[in-house]
């Protein structure tokens, strides 16, 4: 039986910044999850990953990232790791956490 | 007179340059040399040192063998040319100097990207090396 | 302590050009990621989790106090105000912009300072003893030899791109504080028969993935063929060294596969090769190295207030009873301040503290500090009479914590808090277990523990060598932290055996409460150690602490 797909989508480091981006649906990068472009499918998944590593000049190292979306079809990371990278180190209040 | 193991040379053509001192020049086969092909795998104990160039091939550029073959090779009194080739980066052209090597011979693509003006200014960067200063001060 | 002649400061200026240069053509397409990289990390910058990393070199561990103020200037500066000492004796800057970084590597150079081989696959900053030049049991001094290599390793041109990183340690002391038989190459300073200095010379050790202890290579090496003998050690590894698994591509497994025997013949053969080729460096140059290492001028003082202050500062006492080591001037201490404050990020250090040891250093330790590999800094030269004045300021500069060596005195890596490489976080469980046992006031009555942890599989944290260590890693989606016994450091290094199944981030520090108990039940005496108890009992008693029969069952 064939599992059920996990929405991605997909997030790379910002090439001059350092930081965490997400890829939106307008070809942009953006410094917040909320905003990204979901993946439905398999195949979905594979173009905007090609599309975004198109951009090697504005960032690092794309890849996929598996998602849950709520009732608003927002997606928000599922993996801690992709959580901590969506929120910012634990030990001191740095990184994203501090402009939500 | 070509070395009956080395590798085909049918993909030296146009499309590779040579860097040599600083400078690009269009790779051609001077059919008068007698010449050897090696990759990283080479043991230095095996190579005929009586060519007049040896070409060393770098798979990829993060495979570093072809520097300590080189470096042998010139401990071994080997005196005729050698070549690296491979897309070596420009920073790496200054450590493949100071190994021995005279040339690089780099695909046209990556001459596009990487172009003379860049291998011409980090060659001063043999220069001034600890190496060098820690055996002849 | 070394200090740059010209040479020295026009080849770390051009250093950082070039990656001006370098940080230049990625920007244009030049460079792809995949070239620019290894170029960035032979320079010290990583890409981790939500910024880059800036490693910077403290060479061997060792730096004067103009250095530690420019380190902390670059905190405030281009950083968050803070930066982390590593178990590699370096530091580095969790949050700098890639534009920045060739702007910092312009500021670290006008005080003799770089990031040069503090990553990628070449020969890493050269590490040492950290009570190097001021320990009572040294036999000799290893940082002119670490400075040699220092020199020798730097943009070598046969070793920058290895199969693999490459890290040399030294010690002086037969006290091995540097942990020597965990490095690709282990070097003991040692006198032969006829009283010649040279080297005991290890190969092959290393933490990670498969932990080694490294193997004896050479008995005895005459100081004067360090060079071209570690050359012949290299040249042999990067033909050699595997490439084909990045897993499989440390000297240790070449040692592991081909056997010591094998690689010991392959070594003399390129010795006598680079023997032959290799010109020693000058009388002149090794004198001036040496010349720099020189102790300083200790001054005569009269310490009687050291001793009245210790009678009457309970406080002053304890500190100096777990933060001091014997100095071979009698008169004189090794202090080491503790970066292990509970509750706080072990080896973080803010601004304002790098400035006030900077300060403490110039004024009361001749002008030199060190970083331990256990994220502590050390002031090397402390004269006992100036001990109190200076416990007074680290007190009033939250430093005074009086844990070293102390359960609470932990090694750990930055685990998933920042490095892309990590599977689970290490910073919280370091806190949460010292604030545990700070708490109950029981850190001095466990005694000496080293309880070591790492975040993922390649041993940062150096949990392989911790009498207790810790290992992160997922299970299931979760953090999952997975239990070692018995590591030992120190030239009768081993290898922690592993207890069993791994614990959640909720089940850890219970467990670790349960084997601290059984401990302090089954030990002969106060005086006799975790690990001495370890050692007599086996590792049973502990494990059924670790897994009492009542989870065992429910697990099963």
């Amino acid at each position: 039986m064939a599992r059920k797909f996990i929405e991605k989508i997909v997030t790379a480091n910002d090439l001059l910044q350092g930081d965490v981006i997400y890829f939106t649906k307008d070809n942009i990068w953006s410094r917040n999850h909320q905003d990204a472009i979901i993946a439905h499918t398999i195949e979905q998944a594979n173009e905007l990953l090609e599309k975004a590593e198109q951009q090697q000049d504005r960032i690092v190292g794309a890849y996929l990232s598996d998602v849950f979306l709520d009732e608003a079809q927002i997606a928000s990371p599922l993996h801690f790791r992709e959580i901590f990278r969506a929120r910012g180190p634990s030990n001191y209040f740095h990184g994203k956490q501090t402009n939500i | 007179m070509l070395h009956k193991q080395q590798k085909a040379f049918s993909n030296i053509t146009a499309k590779s340059i040579i860097v040599r001192n600083g400078f690009f020049e269009k790779a051609e086969i001077d059919n008068s040399k007698n010449i050897l092909e090696i990759d990283g795998n080479a043991k230095i104990s095996q190579i005929d040192l009586s060519k007049d160039m040896i070409i060393i091939e770098f798979e990829k550029f993060a495979d570093g063998r072809g520097f300590s073959l080189a470096k042998l090779l010139r401990q071994n009194r080997f005196e005729g040319v050698i070549r690296a080739k491979g897309n070596l980066l420009v920073d790496q052209y200054p450590l493949a100097i100071r190994c021995g090597f005279d040339e690089i011979e780099i695909s046209l693509a990556h001459a596009q990207r990487q172009p003379q003006n860049q291998w011409q200014e980090v060659l001063t960067r043999t220069n001034n090396n600890y190496l060098d200063r820690l055996m002849l001060a | 302590m070394y200090q740059y002649n010209q040479f020295d400061k026009h080849f770390v200026a051009n250093r950082a050009k070039q990656f001006r240069s370098q940080v230049m053509r990625r920007l244009d397409g030049s460079l792809s990621e995949e070239e620019f990289r290894p170029l960035r990390l032979m320079n010290g910058l990583y890409l981790q989790l939500h910024a880059y990393m800036l490693r910077v070199a403290i060479p061997y561990g060792s730096l004067n106090s103009k250095q530690m103020h420019q380190l902390a200037y670059i905190a405030n500066k281009y950083d968050k105000d803070y930066a982390h000492f590593t178990t590699r004796q370096n530091i580095q800057y969790n949050w700098p912009k890639l534009k920045d970084v060739p702007d910092i590597l312009d500021d670290l150079a006008k005080v003799d300072m770089h990031a040069i081989q503090t990553s990628g696959n070449c020969i890493r900053n050269v590490t040492s003893d950290h009570f190097a030049g001021a320990s009572i049991d040294e036999i000799a001094d290893p940082r002119p030899s670490a400075e040699l290599l220092r020199q020798y390793s730097t943009d070598h041109p046969q070793f920058q791109f290895l199969p693999r990183k490459f890290k040399i340690a030294i010690s002086g002391s037969p006290n091995d504080r540097a942990v020597i038989k965990s490095h690709d190459i282990g070097l003991l300073m040692k006198y032969d028969e006829s009283g010649n200095l040279g080297y005991e010379i290890y190969i092959g050790g290393g933490l990670g993935r498969s932990p080694f202890v490294g193997k004896l290579l050479k008995g005895f090496l005459p100081k004067a063929d360090l060079l071209p003998y570690i050359e012949g050690i290299m040249v042999v590894y990067n033909l050699n060294g595997r490439r084909d698994n990045k897993y499989k591509a440390r000297i240790k497994i070449l040692v592991h596969e081909n056997g010591i025997e094998k690689i010991k013949q392959e070594v003399e053969e390129n010795f006598l090769i680079q023997k032959q080729n290799f010109k020693q460096p000058s009388d002149k140059l090794i004198s001036a190295i040496n010349e720099r290492f020189k102790l300083p001028d200790f001054k005569q003082a009269n310490i009687d207030n050291y001793k009245i202050e210790l009678k009457q500062n309970a406080q002053f006492s304890n500190f100096i009873k777990n933060n001091i080591s014997e100095h071979k001037n009698k008169d004189y201490s090794i202090i080491s301040v503790s970066l292990k404050n509970i509750g706080e990020t072990p080896g973080d250090a803010t601004s304002k503290q790098m400035q006030i040891l900077a300060n403490l250093a110039k004024q009361y330790s001749h002008d030199e500090l060190r970083i331990s590999h256990e994220q502590n800094i050390i002031l090397p030269h402390v004269h006992k009479s100036d001990l109190p004045k200076v416990f007074k300021e680290l007190q009033k500069a939250n430093l005074a914590t009086n844990n070293i060596g102390l359960i609470s005195d932990i090694i750990a890596c930055p685990g998933m808090d920042y490095c892309s490489l990590a599977t689970a976080r290490s910073i919280p469980i370091a806190k949460q277990i010292a604030k545990h046992f700070n708490e109950l006031n029981l850190e001095e009555e466990i005694g000496q523990l080293k309880l070591k942890i790492s975040g993922c599989i390649n041993a940062c944290g150096h949990h392989h060598v911790g009498h207790i260590g810790i290992l992160g890693l997922e299970k299931q989606g979760k953090e999952s932290y997975q239990i070692t016994l018995g590591g030992e450091e120190n030239l009768s290094m081993n290898i922690g055996k592993r207890a069993g199944p791994g614990f959640s981030s909720d089940e850890l520090l219970p467990a670790i409460k349960r084997l601290i108990e059984a401990y302090l039940s089954l030990r002969q005496n106060p005086d006799e150690s975790f690990l001495a108890s370890y050692k007599r009992l086996g590792e049973k008693p502990f494990i059924n602490a670790l897994y009492p029969k009542e989870e065992k069952a429910n697990v099963a």
